[in-house]
């Protein structure tokens, strides 16, 4: 994470004069919106004070929280590189206050300085690994839960370290997941288990009483009982 | 040695697995080194004979000659015990012999047609018993409960029940289990075959042995690896340490302590 703050570092020294001449400073109040997903990436933002959530949409519609951000951090600085649109979204928590750096003044300020465009690079091959270990990270737990080890998985999970909130919150994710697996399936062992032997009592009597009422079973049951009781002398 | 106990091996519901157990428990006895027979009364269907790697081509007299005076009914008994031995690695200190039913449409329709006088059946046990030095004699019955079922059950000195853990078992084993104490049988187990792996075995064991009165010898698992097989070797003699085969040997450790 150290990386996040060294871009703003780096922007706020190295490039300071040409800075702030382009910098535009935000207001934001609390739960008000930065930007959604899919606008356009056209800046990045320097948190000065407040906290920023980033968020998405689950399948359902659900919110789902991925970073919250402090002051000193920095969001947005992919869309600095690519243009792409946002892949989520950004609200304030409380009132904040950011400064914004349009794609179009970063570009001429990298092409400027070495050590700036040094730095994104730094920072786009750290996102890269944390990606890749992210996705280990989800592959592992996930072939715990398909081998019935909630209790390894859950461990494993509670293990993710508190200081990244992205991975903390997908682990919270998983770690319900695991408990909503967990429970369905004690769920449906007990019903398995508690399986009912329901025996219709009437038919039984009427079966067996056709069967023991007839000549052939009277006789049969004489002639064991003279059976056994020879082969006993 | 020379017990000569009679072990009918029942099932309310054909499907039940009940040919492949009489043939694994009788082996394993066999393995232990007794002299045991086994024989294949459900002439309707006749089947156990393909677990002892037997084909119609070696089948020359059976069951159904006896029955209809044709011959005596040690002379329709095979020794098994090359082909038993042949499959797995265990030495088969015992004997194996195994009276089939004949496979020919042309006998099977005549039992279903004419039926034969069932109290020879009784007769050809006693003898088969006295003139192989038989220790144990399993018998391969019929499904259902008809008289020469019936017979088979009177007669045996311990009677081995097969249900699979469903409704209709459930409601066919309370009828048999019935009509079997009416008969009083002296022993009475049941075996639960093909129980699905989500099932708690030891609750299962526990539910049927309070709602029939009667012990559980064993809980088999419903097997694919068995049933790759295709009932075409003894299973518990090629594999013996696969969790079926140590559910047949603990059915066996049962009969042999309990006749």
């Amino acid at each position: 994470m150290a990386n996040r703050e060294s871009l703003a570092k780096i922007l706020l020294t190295e490039a300071d004069a040409s800075l702030q001449s382009v910098l535009e400073v935000v207001h934001l109040e609390d739960g008000q919106v930065l930007f959604n997903r899919d606008d356009p990436g056209d800046a990045f933002y320097i948190i000065d004070s407040g906290q920023i959530r980033i968020f998405t949409f689950d399948e359902a519609g659900e919110e789902l929280t991925l970073n919250t951000l402090k002051a000193g951090e920095t969001l947005g600085e992919l869309a600095l590189v690519d243009g792409q649109p946002r892949s989520a979204s950004a609200s304030a928590i409380g009132p904040a206050v950011l400064r914004r750096l349009r794609r179009e003044d970063f570009l001429e300020m990298v092409h400027n300085s070495p050590a700036l465009s040094q730095a994104v690079f730094r920072l786009l091959s750290q996102r890269a690994r944390h990606m890749t270990e992210y996705i280990e990270r989800l592959g592992h737990w996930a072939r715990l839960v398909a081998a019935g080890q909630y209790t390894q998985a859950m461990a494993n999970i509670e293990n993710v370290e508190s200081s990244d909130r992205a991975l903390v919150a997908v682990a919270d994710a998983v770690k319900q997941m695991v408990r909503a697996v967990k429970e369905r399936e004690e769920k449906l062992r007990k019903e398995v288990a508690q399986l009912r032997i329901e025996i219709d009592e009437e038919r039984r009597k009427l079966r067996v009483a056709e069967i023991v009422d007839t000549d052939y079973f009277q006789d049969l049951t004489k002639r064991v009982r003279n059976l056994r009781s020879q082969s006993e002398e | 040695m020379g017990k000569g106990k009679i072990i009918s091996i029942h099932s309310f519901r054909g499907g039940t697995g009940k040919s492949n157990i009489t043939a694994n428990v009788s082996a394993q006895f066999a393995a232990k080194g007794y002299r045991v027979g086994v024989i294949d009364t459900d002439i309707q269907s006749p089947g156990i004979h393909v677990l002892f790697g037997m084909n119609e081509e070696q089948i020359d007299k059976s069951l159904n000659d006896y029955l209809y005076g044709r011959c005596k009914i040690q002379e329709t008994a095979y020794d098994m015990g090359a082909r038993v031995g042949a499959s797995g690695d265990i030495e088969i200190s015992g004997k194996i012999y195994l009276i089939p039913s004949s496979l020919r449409a042309g006998e099977i329709a005549k039992v279903l047609r004419e039926g034969y006088e069932v109290g020879l059946l009784n007769d050809g046990f006693r003898s088969l018993i006295k003139e192989l030095k038989l220790d144990y004699l399993f018998i391969d019955t019929h499904p259902g409960l008809n008289e020469e079922t019936l017979l088979s059950i009177a007669i045996s000195d311990l009677l081995i029940i097969i249900l699979r853990p469903d409704q209709q078992d459930f409601q066919g084993t309370a009828v048999t289990v019935d009509v079997s104490r009416k008969l009083e049988v002296p022993q009475l187990f049941l075996v639960i075959n093909k129980a699905i792996s989500s099932l708690d075995f030891a609750d299962l064991k526990k539910t049927v042995e309070s709602t029939f009165e009667a012990p559980v010898a064993a809980v088999l698992p419903l097997s694919e690896d068995m049933a790759r097989l295709a009932s075409s070797d003894i299973f518990s003699l090629r594999f013996p340490d696969h969790v079926v085969s140590q559910a047949i040997r603990d059915i066996a450790a049962i009969v042999e302590a309990a006749a």
